[in-house]
């Protein structure tokens, strides 16, 4: 049995799931214990110890269901019956078409489906007893197996997730985040923007609580004990800084040409929401409309488009920074404070209308801070309709943010802030 | 890999020896657990491995652990996480005032015992002599970890909702969870003698680090289906009429559906049975509805799409 679960834990590797070797060996041992004769028994002990997250759980039932399968004629022979019937055709994953699939929210839909299926089901064994020959035939799948994939990979010409050009740190930094990505490297990017935002805020909370621990205060502890009466200084006293968290407010453009680098500012703002008291995000194209308590309890990436389709949000209209920012000054000016930081994104490209800075330089004077990315380089600002120029009085930073690294750094000046 | 699952198993092990035995135990504890939920408790225990579990609030998680304890005849050691968790609340710390009130008690005694020595640098050295009397497992206050760890008996320790802690603090639980030896400065290395059963659960707020996940089991815990929420409300209500068992449970599944803000837990559900049971009701009219709903749901947009569809 074990070449056979090996076999399978790569395949499940293949669809993107992270499966360690330590996990493997989990698997195999757990196997061990509750044997192979009750499939459904096999199907969640394996997933007991081999996926950790609910989400991925449908890629692996499904990829159970046809690998675990065994044929009609074979199943009478062995008197054994599963669980359920060969069903695994109709569950297979729609195979991709050039490259990209239709959403982008789905895992790669990677599965050389139809080629897996038919090397897999040829070992005629599947009872533990006849493990030598079982075995043999397992690596002849595999290499069976190995030789689909790599056919099925040349054909759809689509690289693989691990010679994705982001495997190393420097190339990561480098990575365009404005450009679309194909979804597999799309998901792992949102893994890394989280990766990068649990460090950052890890290193916060350090922060926060050296802070708030203090440092002994040697006077003051010898001062109580003389003061109790007692000279022995039985309560220590600490010097205190106090750090309190700031208010977040996120005005993000949703409109077509800034989206995809939206999208990773959304992310790394929603793992970053624990660093704040409070975050309001708002999306806007010409108009501001508020999405905090959509965005709290968002998943990743599923809801990130029911973020653009408020009924009030006009999606396709043509983006007016002036207007918004107007809104925005009229509308959320109690909610400005001292302790208010406003992150706003968007290329300022205002489509000719008027820029009225003013608004914004009124929401700065009630804020602590206003934060500006724009997902354009550097040399692209203030040609063509961008007036980025105008509002730059009125904040205190404006950052370019169009790759990894970038937003890396937006994380940073936004902590820091 | 420290474990050997071949060898020597525990008394947990030997008494949940399948995964049936798992089912049979935990429904005559009233606790119904699905077929996932019996095999990833059977092999965390068989393997001694942590066992993650996700899902909704109010679906059981923590019952689990309590259950687990419970028919494995050990004790429940439970870690209640929050931001800004840290060692000094998880694992142990020293009782500052109580080592002080010592000295001040031991004056006498101290001053006898110096009075022997001629010059400052002797004294010292007498007194460093004397140093692990005053940090010793006597003055070390244990907290849940190290309590885990130490303990003589069986032990099953709930480290519950780790995702509200810090990223760091689930790093430093990694390290305990992996062997299970704490070592303070003072006294060594404490190791246990006996591997705590360890449940982990989260509400997923956040997605715990790929490190954590690839020591543990996982378990995903949804809400029941329909015969499974029926039986737990039968268990667990006693006395109710089938019937209105029945209706109540068809219309909280059918409130589940609803995308509600907070879809109610299995915990409401027999909160609002119980209420039911009390107000005598037998069947489940549109009037006790709307007076009784508060208690299933505590948002009142959900309430009001709840009526709604009650209406239907």
């Amino acid at each position: 049995m074990t070449p056979r679960i090996v076999t399978f834990i790569r395949l499940l590797r293949m669809q993107g799931l992270p499966i360690s070797v330590a996990e493997s060996l989990d698997a195999l041992h757990s196997v061990s214990q509750v044997g192979v004769h009750d499939r459904d028994l096999l199907r969640l002990t394996l997933r007991t110890a081999l996926v950790k997250s609910h989400r991925d759980f449908s890629t692996f039932d499904a990829l159970f269901e046809q690998f675990f399968t065994v044929p009609r004629h074979q199943r009478r022979r062995h008197g054994q019956s599963p669980a359920r019937t060969s069903t695994g055709v109709g569950q297979r994953p729609a195979p991709q078409q050039n490259g990209i699939p239709v959403t982008p929210t789905q895992r790669t839909p990677q599965t050389p489906a139809a080629s897996v299926r038919r090397p897999v089901q040829e070992p005629p064994n599947d009872t533990p007893a006849m493990e030598s020959e079982e075995t043999a035939q397992a690596l002849q799948a595999l290499a069976e197996l190995e030789q689909a994939w790599q056919e099925h990979s040349a054909a759809t010409q689509q690289p693989r997730t691990s010679a994705s050009p982001e495997h190393t740190e420097d190339q990561r930094a480098q990575t365009r985040i404005d450009r679309p990505f194909p979804p597999d490297r799309l998901a792992n990017m949102y893994r890394e923007v989280e990766r990068l935002a649990a460090r950052l805020l890890s290193r916060q909370a350090l922060r926060t609580r050296r802070a708030q621990a203090g440092r002994f205060d040697i006077r003051r502890t010898v001062l109580r004990g003389l003061r109790s009466g007692t000279e022995v200084p039985f309560t220590r006293a600490y010097r205190r800084r106090k750090i309190s968290k700031l208010r977040l407010i996120v005005l993000c453009d949703v409109s077509g040409s800034v989206w995809q680098v939206s999208t990773f500012l959304l992310k790394l703002v929603h793992t970053l929401q624990a660093a704040f008291a409070s975050v309001r995000s708002m999306v806007f194209v010409n108009s501001v409309v508020e999405v905090t308590e959509l965005f709290r309890r968002m998943r990743f990436p599923e809801d990130l488009e029911s973020l653009r389709h408020y009924p009030q949000l006009n999606l396709f209209g043509l983006s007016d920074f002036g207007r918004v920012f107007y809104q925005f000054s009229q509308d959320f000016v109690q909610e400005l404070r001292r302790d208010t930081i406003v992150l706003i994104l968007g290329d300022a490209r205002n489509n000719a209308f008027d820029p009225q800075a003013w608004a914004l330089a009124e929401v700065r004077q009630r804020c602590r801070r206003i934060i500006w990315l724009n997902p354009e380089p550097h040399r692209e600002w203030n040609t063509g309709d961008s007036i980025i120029a105008s509002y730059t009085p009125a904040c205190d930073q404006v950052l370019e943010c169009w790759r990894f690294e970038h937003l890396a750094q937006a994380a940073d000046v936004l902590l820091r802030a | 890999m420290t474990h050997n699952p071949s060898l020597s198993p525990s008394p947990a092990a030997r008494r949940l020896a399948a995964v049936a035995d798992v089912s049979e135990q935990f429904t005559a504890a009233d606790y119904v657990c699905s077929k996932e939920t019996a095999t990833a408790v059977f092999l965390m225990v068989q393997l001694q491995r942590p066992l993650l579990v996700e899902g909704p609030p109010g679906v059981g998680k923590t019952e689990l652990a309590k259950v687990l304890a419970q028919t494995t005849e050990a004790q429940l050691i439970r870690l209640q996480c929050y931001e800004g968790l840290d060692e000094a609340k998880a694992l142990y710390e020293w009782e500052y005032s109580k080592q002080l009130l010592y000295v001040q008690m031991l004056k006498e005694q101290l001053g006898t015992l110096l009075a022997t020595t001629t010059s400052l640098n002797d004294a010292v050295a007498l007194l460093q002599r004397q140093e692990s009397a005053f940090f010793s497992r006597h003055f070390l206050l244990p907290r849940p970890l190290l309590q885990a760890i130490v303990a003589s008996q069986p032990t099953v320790l709930l480290i519950d909702e780790i995702d509200r802690a810090d990223q760091e603090f689930e790093a430093f639980l990694l390290e305990i969870l992996s062997d299970f030896q704490v070592s303070v400065p003072e006294l060594g290395t404490l190791r246990a003698t006996q591997r705590p059963l360890v449940v982990l659960t989260s509400n997923a707020t956040r997605s715990l680090s790929e490190a954590l996940k690839r020591r543990c089991f996982y378990l995903y815990i949804d809400h029941p289906t329909l015969a499974t929420e029926l039986q737990i409300v039968q268990r667990k209500v006693p006395g109710i009429d089938s019937r209105l068992a029945t209706h109540i449970v068809q219309f909280v599944q059918r409130v589940r559906q609803l995308s509600l803000r907070k879809p109610p837990s299995i915990s409401e559900t027999l909160d609002w049975a119980l209420a039911l049971v009390v107000l005598g009701a037998s069947v489940l009219s549109r009037d006790l509805i709307v007076e009784t709903l508060n208690i299933l749901l505590k948002d009142k947009d959900d309430i009001a799409r709840a009526l709604r569809e009650a209406g239907r």
